[in-house]
């Protein structure tokens, strides 16, 4: 490229296309980088808070100590670490003993999260009990007739109650306890004389250290069937599930802003192309070939591109990094190398993405003949090359798929505005050509108005797609905010369960029925559990070195009817009449994650038996309604013989909170598990995605607005020629604003009437495959659309060419 | 020599489903230094015989050669490149580029054809064709006469050998129209340009060697009974 080349582009900054082309290319990039390092940001927050539940970023657990190999590598790795072992044995009084799961651990317990620990009337953070002190679950007291300072008899050792666990992190983690839970010192393990040969032990290895190097470490770490992996996500799809729909969410905000911000560079790349035919086919004249030009267009392009990257990052990176700041919080971010991946991401998209949308008007800028200037029709437009098109598609879709997790999503929004483009297109033809037939008869301004429709019917066709594709990506965005996300919201806020009670005996479940309705608790029924190991997939035994996943003890249960909040994908209904088959039902991801599909068989080892049963159906499970949710079903009558417990949720209002002693005192040997943190994660969530779209939504519509303002800018300079002939002819300033309001009045309802089609159409699309939720068609909207697009455009339109009608004629009519 | 010669050249448009022919048979001959005016009424084929004559377009049959180079063999990026500063155009409409000064036009153009000292060039131009103290101006600030002595100045600063015109004073008063004339004859012996107008104008086809009629994009004999005579 050479200096002339430059200086020439340089001396066109002043364009108000190239200003508009640049705007938009700035705002897309800030919002796309900011809603990329904000989507990391999020995914780091969730691990961050998933690991404080967990008490842990990684733990290793296995029945015998973890070898030398693994602590070589752990130390390799520089992670902090924290050991633990848990057993079941007895806690006994003078009187009294009871069965209970014991957690010994060293000082560092825990690396993440915090241990309250409550006595002498108040609750602290604590680490570890002092060597000769135990800490005991709420309900064990109760249980041994003791209190507080009590000494307690566990295998040889005294120890002495120093205190009562109000929140253990990972304890919720497994919703399965055979019994009460206490911590003791793991220093005080020895002098227990609890391990001897055979004794069943977990022996657990916490580890914690900055993301990318717990994924290298466990990259490391050879597969083994013997230790198996605990990461905070795994086991807790609600969570993973949360996240998944908040990428989603704003996966669908980016593809939205993408589409919206390459329409507003088309049209002002084309608006520019148009306006510099004349000049190119002098530089061609002048002796300039199509590469010199394609040099000097696409290298100016480039610079452009470079800078309003390096310019948008700064600004996404000063908006989180700020935020991060101000509300430390909010974000809670790790700064390490890992941040910059999005940041350098955006950078190459920003330049991809300029070029996909500026390839087919700039080549035809580049190739204008030189005669076109000599017989004077230097507007005409390039004929469309079906290449370019498909490059500028393949580009959009490329920075799609590397954006946006979700394929499915991805090609369903693309889809539907590619359709929303051919009915806008097609409608529009008809309506403008019998609009122009029926003008005759119509008021003057009206007629005025058809007339300037019909006759710069390629533009205004292009407007109006530009306009209608603006409209749909606004109203989408409004019908999430007002639509689907509260109702999603309703779904799990009102009476959601905030307690889990787990380990209740066949006895105790209708004594625990009437507690509930006595006091007029919100409940779900009861479910048998019963342990089992997932063994063999068609007889197959599951290779060893397979995903940890597939050997992990399940949650298994019985049951005549699927919950409510079950819904069956695949295969048939479930029903009383398959007792006794050998059939079960599936969660969909746990079919996934091991494989398995409709008509497979699966082996369990239940009670020291194998039980092998046919996937008659694949089931989706509503985690976020906080029920007790299987894996795997079975019918009743196959596996009810095994010894079983019960599990149900409940939600206690904070107004009832006293009502949990009472429950402890009455039900010593029912473990409730409060998982209120839980639901206080996923509040933050849903208030984090809120104040995201408030900001975007108003960044979008900025967006939106400077489509319309290059759209009414591109035929600017053919109405300017026109406006001056009719004022010529003496046509009044009053006429001149009717017409103008009466064209841009029925481009815009248009507009809103195909944009608001199309954003309902989707919004029942997301409604049921992001959010789960049913949607209401409102008719109404229908024509808020219709009305809310004359009124946008007809201020904007008028607002773009509010100096036309006061030009004087003279002026025009002497070029 | 002759720098420039037509055989029989024919442009055919399609229009619709009917044909149109534009210019039918047409030769001529134009040698180094001199002058060429192209006469006819409003769609007697004037400008497409232009392009045709500049390589801008290529004829239907016949051909054109430039210093013995038929440009009908040439793609039209070859033939851009032997435009590069060698060929020169004015044009009615002036056509200067809008938000560049009058200075920064004339030496975009010497930079595109590769000229050394562009900015001197282009200053010693500016100032040969009169427009010393209006350097700065861009073409809005610029009367009709003006601007076209700048599309006079950015064609010469090239020193092209040559150079076409089409209607140049078209757009001009009379008084303004003649200035512009005697400059672009001045300049023409200045630097022995070849010189080739499409006019309307009966004052500089009379100070052309030579004068082409066309009518309905044929040649024909001189209204007036002077015959057009190829500029050799």
């Amino acid at each position: 490229m050479k200096v002339y080349q430059l200086k020439y582009l340089w001396q066109q900054r002043q364009a108000t296309e190239l200003k508009l082309l640049f705007g938009s290319l700035l705002l897309s990039m800030v919002i796309i980088s900011s809603l990329n390092i904000l989507n990391y940001a999020l995914e780091r927050k969730f691990s961050y808070s998933a690991s404080h539940l967990l008490g842990a970023d990684l733990i290793l657990e296995s029945s015998r100590p973890i070898n030398e190999a693994t602590l070589a590598l752990v130390k390799d790795f520089d992670l902090a670490q924290s050991q633990t072992v848990s057993f079941y044995t007895m806690l006994s009084t003078k009187d009294k003993a009871q069965l209970v799961e014991i957690r010994a651990v060293d000082e560092q317990f825990p690396l993440r999260g915090t241990l309250k620990i409550a006595s002498n009337h108040s609750i602290n953070a604590a680490h570890t009990p002092k060597p000769g002190t135990l800490w005991v679950a709420n309900n064990l007291l109760p249980l041994l007739s003791t209190s507080i300072g009590a000494t307690v008899n566990l295998g040889q050792a005294q120890l002495q109650i120093d205190g009562n666990i109000e929140f253990e992190p990972g304890r919720a983690e497994s919703l399965i306890a055979f019994a009460p839970s206490a911590i003791m010192n793991l220093q005080d393990l020895e002098k227990t004389q609890i391990i001897q040969p055979g004794s069943r032990l977990s022996y657990q290895l916490h580890l914690a250290g900055p993301r990318s190097v717990i994924e290298a470490f466990e990259n490391a770490l050879p597969p083994s069937q013997a230790i198996e992996r605990i990461s905070p996500n795994q086991g807790q799809p609600l969570t993973e599930r949360l996240l998944k729909k908040s990428q989603d969410y704003l996966g669908l905000l980016i593809i939205l802003v993408l589409v919206m911000g390459g329409s507003a560079i088309a049209i002002s790349a084309e608006h520019f192309s148009q306006k510099h035919y004349s000049q190119v086919a002098i530089f061609r004249t002048m002796g300039m070939t199509t590469l010199n030009l394609l040099i000097t267009y696409f290298g100016g392009l480039l610079l452009l591109g470079l800078s309003t990257a390096a310019i948008s990052l700064v600004i996404s990176y000063g908006l989180i990094i700020g935020t991060n700041a101000l509300f430390p919080q909010l974000l809670n971010l790790e700064y390490e190398l890992g941040l910059l991946a999005p940041g350098i991401i955006s950078m190459a998209i920003c330049l991809l993405f300029l070029l996909s949308f500026t390839l087919q008007s700039l080549v035809g800028l580049s190739k204008t003949p030189p005669l076109q200037f000599l017989n004077q029709v230097s507007t005409l437009p390039q004929p469309k090359n079906y290449l370019y098109l498909f490059l500028t598609g393949s580009g959009l879709l490329f920075i799609l798929l590397s954006y946006v997790n979700n394929r499915a999503l991805t090609l369903m929004v693309l889809s539907a505005f590619i359709l929303l483009i051919a009915v806008a297109y097609a409608l529009a033809s008809m309506i403008f050509y019998g609009l122009a037939k029926i003008a005759s008869w119509c008021w003057l301004p009206l007629r005025l108005g058809i007339f300037n429709l019909h006759k710069r019917i390629a533009d205004n066709l292009l407007q109006l797609v530009a306009f209608s594709l603006c409209f749909a990506v606004l109203m989408l965005l409004y019908l999430t905010q007002h639509a689907l996300i509260p109702r999603w919201q309703d779904n799990v806020s009102a009476t959601t369960p905030n307690y889990f009670a787990v380990n209740i005996s066949p006895a105790d479940t209708s004594k625990l029925n009437e507690f509930f309705n006595t006091h007029q608790l919100t409940t779900v029924p009861m479910y048998p559990i019963i342990r089992g190991r997932l063994i063999k997939k068609n007889q197959q035994r599951f290779h060893p070195e397979s995903a940890n996943a597939q050997h992990r003890l399940l949650n298994l249960t019985y049951m005549a009817q699927l919950p409510e909040h079950n819904q069956i994908l695949q295969g048939k209904t479930w029903g009383p009449e398959l007792n006794a088959k050998p059939v079960i039902s599936i969660e969909s991801g746990f079919a996934k994650r091991i494989g398995a599909k409709l008509g497979d068989s699966l082996s369990f080892e239940i009670a020291e038996q194998v039980v092998t049963a046919k996937i008659i159906n694949i089931r989706r499970v509503h985690w976020e309604t906080f029920q007790p949710n299987f894996f795997v079903i079975f019918p009743v009558n196959l596996i009810q013989e095994v010894p079983a417990t019960f599990i149900t949720s409940f939600y206690l209002p904070d107004t009832k909170r006293e009502l949990l002693s009472s429950m402890i005192r009455n039900f010593p040997n029912i473990t409730f598990i409060d998982i209120d943190a839980s639901l206080k994660l996923m509040n933050e969530l849903f208030e984090k995605i809120g104040q995201a779209i408030r900001t975007f939504i108003l960044l979008t519509l900025s967006l939106g607005l400077m489509i319309l303002y290059a759209s009414t800018q591109a035929t600017l300079e053919s109405r300017k020629f026109e406006s001056a002939l009719l004022r010529t002819f003496g046509a009044s300033r009053r006429l001149m604003w009717q017409a103008l309001l009466c064209e841009y009045g029925l481009l815009g309802g248009l507009a809103g009437l195909l944009g608001t089609i199309a954003a309902m159409g989707l919004a029942q699309q997301l409604a049921t495959q992001i959010f789960d939720v049913p949607y209401i068609w409102d008719g109404t909207l229908i024509l808020k659309g219709i009305l809310g697009g004359a009124v946008l455009l007809v201020s904007f339109g008028l607002w773009g060419a509010r100096k036309l009608p006061y030009t004087s004629p003279l002026e025009f009519l002497k070029r | 020599m002759s720098l420039l010669k037509a055989y029989h050249i024919t442009k055919i448009v399609q229009s619709g489903t009917s044909t149109l022919t534009i210019l039918q048979d047409i030769s001529l001959e134009v040698a180094t230094g001199k002058t060429l005016a192209i006469l006819g009424a409003s769609g007697s084929g004037k400008s497409t015989l232009l392009s045709l004559l500049a390589g801008l377009d290529i004829p239907n049959t016949g051909y054109v050669t430039y210093q013995g180079k038929n440009l009908s063999k040439l793609s039209e990026n070859q033939r851009a490149h032997l435009r590069r500063g060698k060929i020169g155009f004015i044009f009615q409409g002036f056509y200067l580029i809008p938000y560049l000064s009058a200075l920064e036009n004339v030496i975009l153009a010497a930079e595109i054809a590769g000229c050394t000292h562009p900015k001197d060039k282009a200053h010693s131009i500016l100032t040969r064709v009169g427009l010393a103290q209006r350097m700065t101006h861009i073409p809005k600030q610029l009367s009709g006469g003006e601007q076209q002595r700048v599309a006079i100045a950015r064609a010469y600063v090239i020193q092209p050998e040559l150079l076409f015109a089409d209607e140049p004073t078209g757009n001009l008063d009379s008084a303004t129209g003649s200035q512009v004339k005697d400059l672009l004859f001045e300049l023409n012996r200045e630097f022995n340009t070849t010189l080739i107008f499409a006019t309307h104008d009966p004052a500089i086809a009379a100070s052309c060697h030579a004068q082409l009629h066309l009518n309905a994009g044929q040649r024909i004999k001189a209204p007036n009974n002077q015959q057009g005579t190829l500029a050799q």
